[in-house]
């Protein structure tokens, strides 16, 4: 995804899922977080739903250390958010 | 693979106290041993002789836990607490606000609030260590159970709760544990993403032959676990199983702060680990991001588990 498409606002379409670390729309390319303390319970999975925000990017959390070394808990990846999401169900 | 003793890392006198035991109850009757009842309590109406001679012949550490379980008998002095609150029962007014409570199936609470209830239960202050140990999030509460720091052992893990639950059982009521040990096994769960591949653009769909019980045993060999997440998602999500409870406690992520602090999560075992199957048939637990729901039992030896109530 191009840099300049951060900070601007974004619709996607695709199946939800719970996720770890939120609630998250698939697009069948790209997955997002839903910002804003958006939570899906186990009902909404892999329901088709439209997401418009604003699209940010976050920083991985935590890094994947060797077997050997303590681990944290967290993402490992830069994740995309859609922050002030407003989302519907798709039939 | 059956259930392992640890004997490397007791004292060698307990050791042959242990063999003392198995060996017969010739040798038994003529022992400090009769000081033990059944329970591997102390007998109430042991005297300073019989207390020397188990010191003499088991150690301090095990005439010390013989002590402890005897006055933690029913009858005895000692006050026991749990981990916070069961998740079945409404909480008291004198309980702290958890940040959701969705009970019966999980209570979000403050990081500081588990440090509370994990402190009432254990009877002294965490220190500095292991606050930074629990920080780490989910992994760090269970290895703060376990040792203290590092990470838990993955030495001995099974395919499901009760597998585990049965060789933790096992573990702690074989003759050493009962009447030696000062420390007991507990279990925890695991949820993680099956392939493992070191480079990133082949690790996003599921592996699914990795990570399998044996059919026999439920044992699952963890050996070529690295701790790598699916990506774009989260690594893992420990859960210590605290039976005086009945609930896993795990949490969101590690702490990073005020702005995005560490949240402490108590669930049931099926919020914990609720299967789900995801469109193209590959299954999933909790969460999207794992396809391994798995159960280590290992040694607590910083987490006092004769001091939880039992349900």
């Amino acid at each position: 995804m191009s840099e300049d498409r951060i900070g601007q606002p974004i619709e996607v379409e695709g199946r939800a899922y719970p996720s770890a670390a939120g609630a998250t729309v698939h697009t069948g390319e790209q997955s997002y977080y839903l910002g804003g303390g958006v939570s899906w319970d186990m009902e909404m999975v892999g329901k088709r739903v439209r997401v418009s925000g604003v699209l940010r990017r976050r920083r991985a959390q935590v890094q994947t250390r060797p077997p050997d070394e303590e681990q944290e808990h967290g993402l490992t990846d830069d994740t995309y958010v859609i922050e002030e999401p407003e989302w519907t169900l798709l039939q | 693979m059956g259930p392992e003793r640890h004997d490397a890392d007791v004292e060698p006198s307990a050791v042959a106290a242990d063999a003392a035991v198995r060996s017969g109850a010739g040798l038994l009757s003529s022992s400090p041993l009769t000081a033990l009842n059944g329970r591997g309590e102390l007998d109430p109406r042991a005297g300073p002789r019989s207390v020397a001679g188990l010191q003499r012949m088991a150690g301090n550490r095990a005439t010390a836990r013989a002590v402890q379980r005897s006055a933690a008998a029913p009858g005895g002095l000692r006050w026991l607490s749990r981990i916070g609150y069961r998740l079945d029962k409404p909480l008291p007014s004198s309980a702290p606000t958890p940040v959701e409570d969705h009970s019966p199936n999980q209570r979000k609470w403050n990081k500081t609030d588990f440090y509370a209830f994990w402190e009432a239960e254990q009877g002294r202050k965490l220190s500095t260590s292991e606050k930074k140990t629990v920080d780490r999030g989910c992994i760090g509460i269970t290895a703060n159970n376990l040792e203290g720091g590092g990470n838990p052992s993955l030495v001995e893990v099974y395919d499901s709760f009760s597998a585990a639950h049965s060789a933790m059982y096992k573990h702690n009521n074989t003759v050493w544990n009962t009447y030696f040990s000062s420390s007991l096994y507990v279990m925890f769960g695991m949820l993680f993403w099956s392939n493992q591949d070191p480079d990133v653009s082949k690790r996003a769909t599921p592996d699914p032959t990795a990570f399998r019980g044996d059919p026999k045993t439920h044992r699952v060999d963890m050996s070529g676990y690295q701790y790598r997440a699916q990506p774009g998602k989260v690594n893992f999500d420990y859960g210590f199983w605290d039976e005086s409870t009945s609930s896993f406690w795990h949490a969101n992520h590690k702490d990073f702060g005020p702005d995005d602090p560490m949240i402490v999560y108590q669930s049931t075992r099926d919020k914990f680990a609720h299967p789900f199957t995801m469109p193209d048939g590959t299954e999933r637990y909790g969460y999207d991001d794992f396809d391994r729901a798995v159960y280590g039992v290992a040694v607590a030896n910083n987490y006092d588990v004769g001091k939880a109530k039992t349900p």
